[in-house]
């Protein structure tokens, strides 16, 4: 079906100028937010060369959760990601929970999602742990 | 909140920790005066305030006037006013620290949001009847808005707050970030993935936070039940304010009127029925870089 591109909705246009009615008063955000959520920053740098040439052999990852750290081994087979195992779990949530992910992964063959949408912290110290093997594969 | 919040800055130099910092306290903040789970919290004063017009701060106003708006819109299927609803069914409990909330102001069971009045005038709100109000549905939307206003200058940045994501620009690999949407059936599991260089991914489910005798966290206000027929809702939108409260509304419309309202807002989603029957917007297909087989 053909979209059109409209004029934002009412709710659009509400939605966005709440952030600038919320920065139109200068808010000075002194107190610390440690303690009260949990956060986990990265920073990533950009792979020199992005290649989605993968090389064989086998590759560890580790992911970090505020729940603990998932470990994980990739094996590539003639740039194919052929097996992913979970080696340990030190995280509150059970095992069972993430190993879904393992045959996800190999079948979109490091089609590697950044983010999930609708999911509680249990899949993304997986997703990273992935993340962190390929790139050793790329470089 | 009951949140963890996770950020990632792709080629970030060392400059950008103090924005990082600011943007993490936007969460807090935002919990500080929209938690319904604190007592202290401005919206719990406000909502012991009945029949008095008070002056609120700009980050309640927004949050409450949006709420508002969305709830006019879809005729009460989505509505602020729930909160006392929310405690007597056993949603009163601060997920952080275990605490049942126990101050609980008397609240008219006939309360809507229409006993909500707000005035841009003078930024105060007016409760016209007892009532709680619950931003549950806008509140980590606009913390996530407020934080990504705080990292434009970084360009390239993901935000995850509890699996509601806002991104901009390129993933680590230098292309549109990948989104998946959460299986709603099967924990660890993804439905399918989005490729998206800007903007927010909610999803409402049934799953999250379940209830007694099959009742969970999502609500319909108008039957003070939990709806039968989704087992979960996505919206993609601009911003994450947006797309938590349509979420949220169209998840309680079920598919066929959902999808409507989110075709007329001009954003895109899908719905997942409990039997996994999937139904989407016009435009969500083009978004869709891979789907579960």
């Amino acid at each position: 079906m053909a979209r059109k591109r409209r004029v934002p909705s009412e709710l659009m246009i509400l939605s966005a100028s709440a952030v600038v009615g919320v920065y139109a008063v200068g808010y000075v955000i002194t107190e610390p937010a440690a303690g009260l959520l949990q956060q986990i920053a990265t920073t990533a740098a950009t792979p020199s060369a992005v290649s989605g040439r993968l090389r064989d052999g086998t590759y560890l990852g580790e992911g970090q959760s505020p729940f603990g750290n998932v470990f994980i081994t990739v094996a590539v087979e003639q740039g194919r990601i052929t097996k992913v195992w979970i080696n340990a779990v030190t995280t509150t949530f059970p095992e069972r929970m993430i190993d879904g992910l393992r045959d996800e992964v190999v079948a979109r063959q490091s089609a590697t999602i950044d983010l999930v949408s609708g999911a509680t912290a249990s899949s993304s110290a997986f997703v990273k742990a992935v993340q962190v093997a390929l790139q050793q594969a790329q470089s | 909140m009951d949140t963890v919040v996770s950020l990632v800055c792709v080629d970030a130099s060392r400059d950008v920790d103090h924005v990082i910092d600011r943007a993490f306290a936007w969460f807090s903040r935002v919990e500080s005066v929209c938690s319904r789970f604190d007592p202290s919290s401005e919206v719990m004063r406000l909502s012991v305030t009945v029949g008095t017009r008070v002056r609120v701060s700009a980050l309640l106003f927004e949050a409450v006037r949006f709420a508002v708006a969305v709830a006019r819109l879809t005729d009460g299927a989505f509505d602020p006013s729930i909160g006392g609803l929310m405690q007597t069914r056993g949603f009163d409990r601060n997920y952080r620290t275990g605490l049942r909330i126990v101050s609980r102001p008397p609240e008219s069971p006939s309360a809507t949001y229409r006993d909500i009045e707000v005035d841009s005038a003078d930024r105060s709100i007016t409760l016209h009847r007892p009532l709680v109000i619950d931003l549950g549905a806008v509140a980590k939307g606009l913390a996530i808005d407020l934080a990504a206003k705080e990292l434009a200058a970084v360009t390239n940045y993901a935000i995850d707050a509890g699996g509601d994501i806002y991104v901009s620009g390129r993933n680590t690999d230098g292309e549109p970030w990948r989104v998946a949407i959460q299986h709603p059936r099967q924990t660890g599991a993804i439905w399918c993935v989005l490729r998206l260089s800007h903007g927010a991914v909610c999803t409402s489910g049934d799953y999250a936070r379940r209830g007694s005798r099959g009742q969970h966290h999502l609500v319909d206000p108008r039957r003070g039940q939990s709806p039968r027929e989704l087992a979960s809702t996505s919206v993609v939108a601009p911003t994450a304010m947006l797309a938590d409260a349509l979420s949220t509304a169209a998840f309680v419309l079920g598919a066929k009127r959902g999808l409507r309202l989110l075709e007329s807002q001009g954003v895109d989603g899908i719905t997942l029925t409990r039997n996994l029957g999937s139904a989407a917007t016009g435009g969500f297909g083009r978004l869709v870089a891979a789907s579960a087989a």
